[in-house]
């Protein structure tokens, strides 16, 4: 496992090479560059060309190309070309913010996806059935931006529950959380509908197999036989999904930051992007892909864990 | 249950990575919503971008300033100068310094070393980006610490312009500078009434009470610029009194909607931004004087100003605001008249009107390109709408794309800044010194080139006037461009916020905060 390890990493390598010269060619192809967010929209084009000087946007493509990748090999993200900040500075203020989101989505979302989804199974085709199903179906059609409005209508402006923008004080754990419910329930909502729907169906198709007739057959407790044996069984499709959406759900986050104005990395890529800021957008992007190889990598390992026939060699 | 695990350590350390907690219950913390999703740059000299002129404006003082709440001209009074005199041929200026002034974070006091550092400064087109508007700068000198003299190569009547607390007249420590290099831009150092303390990437930008302010101690301990995008995120954080300032959405319905509102104060204030059609006559046929008529007559004004609310726009007149030094509206006036249009097409030998090809635009102009698409379309003049994000159309108008070209400014509230940059030849877009003359007028037909540069060395304030007037009439005789209307800014604040100023317009595009603002 340790050897299957190693070399998944090492494949990310040149996974993440790929997804960076990508980036790094797509963010220039776009019209419009840095210079204008910097100066506004109204100085002289002898102006701008200073600037681009002094950003280094005037050097041949490939020198900027490799002495980007020379410097984030070393481990130096760059320097945002807008404020000058350094991108491993916004980064280590932004990625707190993205994985704290995303873990509580995740969590609202399998706690309460994978129950509801073998509710379903069992109930099949009755109204409970069908009720699950319709609203597991609008939690999926309906945007996340629009789900978060609702949400703040409801518990931050109707109800006056809870806080509408930002993260709360930093420190201040319990204002920490109070910020994050609801953008976590916005994406846990989706994250929810996701597993209903995904586990529902793979429980039918396992409790319709002959080892669960047997189950019942041996006079096993139903519960026993639903969790140990149909739940166990399924987990293998049902943690494919969850990595599956897990990369989705890290996409979701984006508009729902804008939403709440979370500074996760989500703000970061829009923010920059619009300011064309090409060396965060790269960094933040390769990062976005890393993250999303480590979750895939993750899912993998932990067949292993569901299911001991499976072996990595 | 491996995974969770290893997710929760994850949720944890970035719990713990956010670091200490920084705000007491009894400071007076002034929050405000800016509409943009960053900040640029901090350096007065090098940025122009609208969410950091209120926050440059807290930080900085220059010579001379606006009486806060005004950009009248005639209201200029002293800042970090006591007072000055200018010679008889208005060719040399001495500015003496208030003593006793001291910059933030302990940079000493001001004297005239920095004023001269930061005059030149922003005459040098490698530091600033306003350099052009000081090539009258011959030299600057620091007679003794206290007092500055400015010698001009030519009379420049705005001169007090220059040294105002707006973008290149803004004074910056030279100790400063010169410690931080380039990365002075996130760590400004000025005298004014709040001073620098964090920027948090894309989401807010923190400055604390400079307790030393000349004027007197700050009432507010802190003023926290917070990024919020998002139209509805920021009204619906204002209202839930997250933030206390906010910037409003320029719709009548939604002003309307939030003047309902306990405790809330809407401010719509001039000069607000004009908006401008510029006729691109490299493209046939807007060469044709009569072609462009036929357009302006077949332009309806006021639907322009409906579609955003009469209470919040302004009529457009000239191609400057009203409150600009130098407005007329003794101008050609081209009334609303579709028949009158048509036989001026006819005449011009298209009876069945002509298509514009594609008309690049964007979100934010939308509105405009499909009013105009709706409004020519009744004398049978044509395009296609292409919609693009901000910056690609920005690129792409000037490089001549659009026939048509709708343009929003707000600029210095002088003539002379707005008929430079959108009329005179060497602004043209695509060439070296371009800036947003989109219509290339100057080039295409003669223009006002020569009334403009005679107006900016004219030493008569009246003559010099007269001049922008001439220049004004001219244009819209040729109609180069066609004014749409005039936007007013649009900011809420809660009515227990006291600005400490009688707020009658605005340049810096958001409140501004001034020692004297409080919290009741």
């Amino acid at each position: 496992m340790l050897a299957y390890t190693i070399r998944r990493i090492l494949m990310a390598i040149p996974t993440l090479w790929v997804a960076l010269t990508m980036i790094f060619i797509l963010v220039r192809v776009i019209p419009g560059d840095p210079t204008t967010a910097v100066m506004g929209d109204y100085v002289t084009d002898k102006s701008l060309e200073v600037l681009k000087r002094q950003m280094g946007l005037d050097l041949p493509l490939i020198e900027q190309y490799g002495l980007y990748l020379y410097n984030f090999v070393r481990g130096d993200f760059g320097n945002s070309l807008i404020t000058g900040a350094p991108v491993l500075k916004e980064l280590k203020n932004a990625l707190p913010h993205t994985l704290e989101l995303t873990f509580f989505s995740l969590l609202i979302g399998t706690l309460t996806g994978i129950p509801l989804g073998v509710f379903l199974a069992l109930k099949r085709n009755s109204a409970w059935d069908y009720l699950g199903r319709f609203f597991s179906l609008a939690g999926i059609s309906f945007p996340s931006f629009y789900i978060a409005v609702l949400l703040i209508l409801l518990f931050s402006m109707k109800l006056d529950l809870l806080p509408v923008m930002g993260v709360g004080p930093a420190g201040d754990t319990w204002a920490r959380m109070r910020h994050l419910v609801l953008p976590a329930l916005t994406l846990g909502l989706l994250m929810m509908s996701y597993l209903t729907r995904m586990t529902r169906s793979t429980m039918l198709d396992v409790l319709g197999a002959d080892y669960i007739r047997t189950a019942h057959a041996k006079g096993l407790r139903k519960a026993k036989v639903i969790f140990k044996h149909a739940l166990k069984n399924a987990s293998v499709s049902i943690v494919t999904v969850l990595g599956i959406y897990t990369g989705i759900l890290i996409g979701s986050s984006v508009m729902t930051e804008i939403i709440f104005n979370r500074p996760g990395l989500g703000s970061l890529i829009v923010g920059s992007m619009l300011n064309r800021d090409y060396i965060t957008i790269t960094s933040i992007m390769t990062v976005y892909a890393a993250i999303v190889i480590f979750i895939n990598l993750i899912t993998d390992l932990s067949y292993g864990l569901i299911d001991p026939r499976i072996r990595y060699e | 249950m491996k995974i969770f695990k290893c997710l929760a350590t994850m949720a944890l350390a970035a719990i713990l990575l956010a670091g200490p907690g920084q705000a007491t219950a009894a400071e007076k913390i002034l929050k405000i919503g800016v509409f943009s999703a960053d900040m640029g740059i901090l350096d007065p000299h090098r940025s122009a971008t609208t969410a950091n002129l209120p926050i440059m404006d807290s930080i900085f003082n220059g010579l001379v300033r606006w009486r806060p709440g005004s950009v009248d001209l005639e209201t200029i009074e002293p800042d970090l100068a006591e007072r000055w005199e200018a010679s008889a041929d208005g060719r040399v200026w001495t500015f003496f310094l208030r003593k006793g002034v001291q910059f933030h974070h302990g940079f000493g006091e001001m004297t005239a070393e920095d004023v001269v550092f930061s005059l030149k400064k922003a005459a040098n087109k490698e530091t600033s980006i306003w350099h052009t508007g000081y090539t009258a700068f011959e030299k600057v000198e620091a007679v003794d610490p206290y007092t500055v003299r400015i010698s001009l190569s030519n009379n420049v009547p705005s001169m007090l312009a220059l040294v105002l607390n707006f973008h290149g007249g803004m004074v910056l420590s030279k100790k400063a500078v010169e410690k931080y290099g380039d990365d002075f831009r996130l760590n400004p150092v000025g005298t004014g009434p709040f001073a620098f303390k964090e920027y948090i990437p894309k989401q807010k930008t923190i400055l604390v009470a400079h307790p030393q302010y000349f004027r007197g101690k700050p009432k507010l301990d802190s003023v926290v610029y917070h990024f919020v995008p998002v139209d509805q995120a920021r009204e619906m954080a204002f209202l839930k009194g997250e933030l206390d300032m906010i910037e409003g959405v320029k719709q009548e319905w939604w002003v309307e909607k939030m003047k309902k509102e306990k405790n809330v104060i809407v401010d719509a204030l001039p000069p607000g931004e004009l908006t401008m059609v510029h006729f691109n006559m490299t493209k046939k046929p807007l060469e044709d004087i009569r072609v462009r008529r036929a357009l302006a007559h077949a332009i309806n004004r006021k639907e322009f100003r409906e579609t955003y609310g009469m209470s919040i726009t302004g009529d457009a007149v000239s191609v400057i605001g009203p409150g600009y030094l130098g407005f007329t509206d003794k101008v050609a006036q081209y009334e609303f008249n579709v028949e009158k249009a048509k036989a001026l097409l006819k005449e011009a030998g298209f009876p069945n009107g002509f298509n514009l090809g594609e008309f690049v635009t964007s979100p934010i102009y939308l509105n405009s390109a499909e009013l105009l698409q709706g409004q020519l379309k009744k004398i049978g003049v044509t395009f296609e709408i292409k919609m693009v994000d901000h910056p690609t159309m920005h690129k792409m108008i000037r490089q001549d794309l659009n026939a048509l070209v709708p343009y929003g400014a707000a600029r210095f509230p002088i003539a002379d800044e707005m008929m430079t940059q959108f009329f005179h030849s060497n602004s043209i877009v695509g060439t070296p010194t371009g800036i947003t003359n989109f219509s290339h007028y100057g080039k295409v037909i003669p223009g006002v080139d020569d009334l403009l540069d005679q107006a900016r060395v004219e030493p008569n304030v009246e003559k010099q006037k007269a001049l922008w007037v001439k220049a004004q009439q001219k244009i819209l005789d040729d109609v180069p461009a066609y004014p749409l209307r005039i936007t007013y800014v649009l900011f809420l604040r809660k009515a227990t916020i006291d600005l400490g100023y009688d707020l009658k317009s605005n340049m810096t595009l958001h409140y501004q905060i001034t020692e004297k603002t409080d919290l009741k």
